[in-house]
């Protein structure tokens, strides 16, 4: 059976995106005129004027959709286009884009920064077309140009696992002797890493604050490379229940550490520590009640929170 | 009696936790903060069940699975390509963060797997 023919009004629903009437409004809004706004965002005015009358499609370019918030005075995430071009990209292409955004970074800019990478294959690694590399190589290098630390990347090698990555190096390429030397300096730098966390209570509070303003206010992050390497211990955000994520959050906003939540809420530290560190899930029940009453975590916002990451 | 199992793990708070759980459900517990000593423990005591991190200080989860040969359950928040340290071990895998309810089922069904052949010597 043939598809039905779709009607007229249907095919021009289908043409008009709702980012129009968005712009129409704050333009009303704001007093501001065509012309103006065509210049402020780099759009001759016979295009946009187009583009209001929906003869052309609405931009789906990422920093014009940024140009229209910045004008507009909006959030871009307002812009359909935006949410849609977002939505398909891999989780740390996503966080990259957000890390830029944060930064006050236009993507032009991040692409000419990136060193050791052709313009295009950064262009096509912004759009979604290529996977986010897993070389640590180059991470490191879109880190830099991000002015970020390689670990906001899930992709980014652990250092758990360098360990026996460096281990097995060592014995392909040393003599004996020199190998086992090289293990017992990586026994050492990992035990001393772990030492530290487990020796000093206020440092794992520390190491938890540095690891939460990396995920929610990378601004705010130490560079202190005792934390960066023991942060690669933690899992990546990604990995946790949307309910936790936004009880970090939260608690990251909220300036209280772990121990305070825990006794304003009458809970067990070691319990939430292990929820924190990406241990255990949260379960349903008293705990979890006790958290979202106390933090003031809405249903609406956990639902936010799944849709955004899935 | 009681069914022993060790638990392996760096994080003290996971460890804390989950022998809480296991006590409370009725369990003989051990645990150790890295690889070593949970051999030493595995090597003292009758464990029925281990429960790993894959990711150990001085000896991986794996390594120690190899080591003991008991059932043992897998819990890691990275590290799957490292695991299936002997074929002849059952071995469950939950990835963290691990619901608590799934480990405790996972150690049941760890305890019903076929009898094993004689705790082999370390090493």
């Amino acid at each position: 059976m043939s598809p039905r023919p779709r009607r007229m009004s249907e095919a021009v629903e289908q043409t008009i995106s709702p980012s129009v009437s968005v712009v129409q409004e704050a333009m009303a809004r704001l007093g501001l005129r065509q012309v103006h706004l065509a210049t402020m965002v780099g759009l001759t005015k016979d295009h946009l004027s187009r583009i209001l009358l929906g003869k052309v499609a609405f931009p789906r370019n990422r920093d014009t959709l940024r140009a229209f918030a910045d004008a507009l005075k909006l959030e871009p995430f307002i812009f359909r286009e935006y949410r849609e071009q977002l939505q398909v990209l891999p989780e740390s292409t996503r966080r990259l884009v957000a890390h830029l955004r944060t930064r006050g970074m236009s993507e032009q800019m991040f692409v000419e920064r990136v060193q050791g990478y052709s313009a295009a294959y950064v262009q096509v690694l912004l759009r979604g077309g290529a996977p986010f590399p897993k070389e640590p190589e180059a991470i490191e290098r879109l880190a830099a140009a991000a002015d970020c630390s390689p670990f906001v990347f899930d992709e980014y090698v652990p250092l758990a696992t360098w360990r026996p990555r460096l281990s097995k190096l060592a014995s392909d390429c040393l003599p004996e002797a020199l190998c086992r030397h090289f293990n017992d300096a990586l026994d050492q730098m990992h035990a001393h890493v772990r030492a530290l966390i487990q020796a000093e209570p206020s440092f794992e509070a520390q190491l938890l604050r540095d690891w939460l303003a990396r995920q929610f206010d990378s601004l705010q992050a130490s560079g202190d490379p005792v934390f960066v390497d023991a942060l690669a211990y933690l899992p990546p955000l990604s990995s946790y229940q949307p309910v936790v994520r936004v009880v970090l959050r939260k608690l990251y906003h909220s300036g209280l550490d772990v121990e305070q939540l825990a006794v304003a809420t009458d809970t067990d530290p070691s319990e939430l520590y292990a929820i924190a560190n990406g241990q255990i899930m949260l379960q349903p029940g008293r705990l979890q009640d006790q958290l979202l009453q106390y933090l003031q975590i809405t249903p609406d916002e956990i639902e936010h929170e799944q849709e955004g990451r899935t | 009696m009681a069914h022993h199992v060790l638990i392996a793990d760096d994080d003290r708070h996971f460890l804390s936790v989950l022998q809480r759980v296991l006590t409370l459900a009725g369990y003989t517990v051990s645990v150790a903060n890295n690889g070593e000593d949970a051999c030493a423990i595995g090597h003292q005591k009758p464990i029925d069940v281990c429960v790993l991190d894959v990711a150990l200080p001085l000896l991986s989860g794996p390594e120690v699975a190899r080591k003991l040969a008991r059932p043992t359950l897998f819990v890691s928040g990275r590290d799957w390509d490292r695991l299936n340290p002997n074929d002849m071990i059952p071995t469950r895998c939950l990835r963290k963060p691990v619901d608590l309810n799934n480990v405790l089922e996972a150690v049941a069904e760890l305890l019903d797997a076929p009898a094993l052949p004689n705790r082999p010597n370390a090493d």
